[in-house]
């Protein structure tokens, strides 16, 4: 599954171009509203996800913990700083996991996608809780991860579009 | 053209995933749910604790400023009180989902504000006279 990606791997200005796309689509789901709170498109999960394959899971988590850190500081203020931690966190964690079902071919990159988006939900609603002690928060959850497995899957499926794309172009590079 | 769900783009794994999550969702949706009832106070809270609670069944149309962490330097959350419903008019946390979450007006609805640690709840139960903390 890995081997046509392998040149890829000594690339390092690649692990830049990710870092950079993640950026500017972590960005565009700040922007892009989606009605319910706590629910955003998820197009950076689109990068781990990639990353998740090219790289395998350290790469990923790097990639995650540093699109954390510049995204706070330049788009959302240290104030969600937590909720998009544990979020993130719990979703990349996951979904190694659910890799290596990937990996047997018996999930497909859109099952993979929507494992990660429902940890990353439903954490960030127990944070929520947990900050405000109060269950209260949790009338929204239901609608929320309920988007948010329809999202998910979208990007899973646009996921899998790109890494057929690189594997494509990486193969004779 | 040949079905979607056929094509090749899904694996039998997606599937159960699939199903294994929307059953928790929905188990979690009956164990959330809870039937309509009618609110008859606001009270807002702040940093978990009881900030002030307000009558909602009267004719007034009441604007209360909160301030964040009870000093106006760190910001306020605008909420208004009128006509049985409470709506969130202006914050000034970052992202603004507090004010996105429009207006409320049935016992149980919150609006959040985790910035700033605000949450406006409207409760059933008894009523009491406008109480400030």
């Amino acid at each position: 599954m890995r081997s046509p990606i392998k040149k890829v791997e000594d690339k390092t200005s690649f692990r830049a171009v990710l870092l950079t796309v993640i950026l500017l689509l972590s960005w565009l789901e700040s922007v892009v509203p989606l009605g319910v709170p706590g629910v955003k498109f998820g197009f950076s999960n689109i990068v781990i996800l990639v990353c998740l394959t090219v790289y395998g899971f350290r790469e990923a988590l790097a990639m995650a913990i540093l699109k954390i850190l510049m995204s706070t500081l330049l788009f959302n203020g240290f104030s969600s700083f937590l909720y998009t931690l544990g979020g993130t966190l719990a979703s990349c964690v996951t979904m190694a996991v659910a890799m290596f079902f990937y990996e047997k071919e018996q999930l497909s990159m859109i099952g993979v996608s929507m494992v990660g988006g429902y940890f990353h939900v439903t954490t960030q609603y127990t944070i929520a809780a947990y900050t405000l002690y109060s269950t209260a928060v949790f009338a929204f959850y239901p609608l929320a991860a309920l988007l948010t497995l329809l999202t998910s899957s979208v990007m899973g499926f646009l996921a899998k579009k790109v890494v057929s794309q690189l594997t494509q172009s990486f193969y004779d590079y | 053209m040949k079905n979607f769900f056929l094509s090749g783009h899904f694996k039998k794994g997606d599937f159960i995933v699939f199903f294994c999550i929307a059953g928790m969702v929905l188990i979690s949706a009956i164990l959330f749910y809870r039937p309509a009832a009618e609110a008859k106070q606001v009270v807002i809270y702040v940093n978990s604790e009881k900030y002030a609670a307000y009558q909602l069944d009267q004719p007034y149309d009441k604007n209360i400023k909160v301030p964040v962490n009870k000093n106006p330097k760190y910001g306020y959350n605008h909420i208004r009180i009128h006509d049985g419903v409470v709506t969130m008019v202006e914050s000034t946390c970052p992202n603004g989902d507090c004010v996105k979450m429009g207006t409320i007006r049935e016992a149980g609805d919150i609006l959040v504000c985790l910035p700033h640690k605000l949450m406006v709840r409207l409760e059933g139960g008894e009523a009491v006279d406008a109480v400030s903390y």
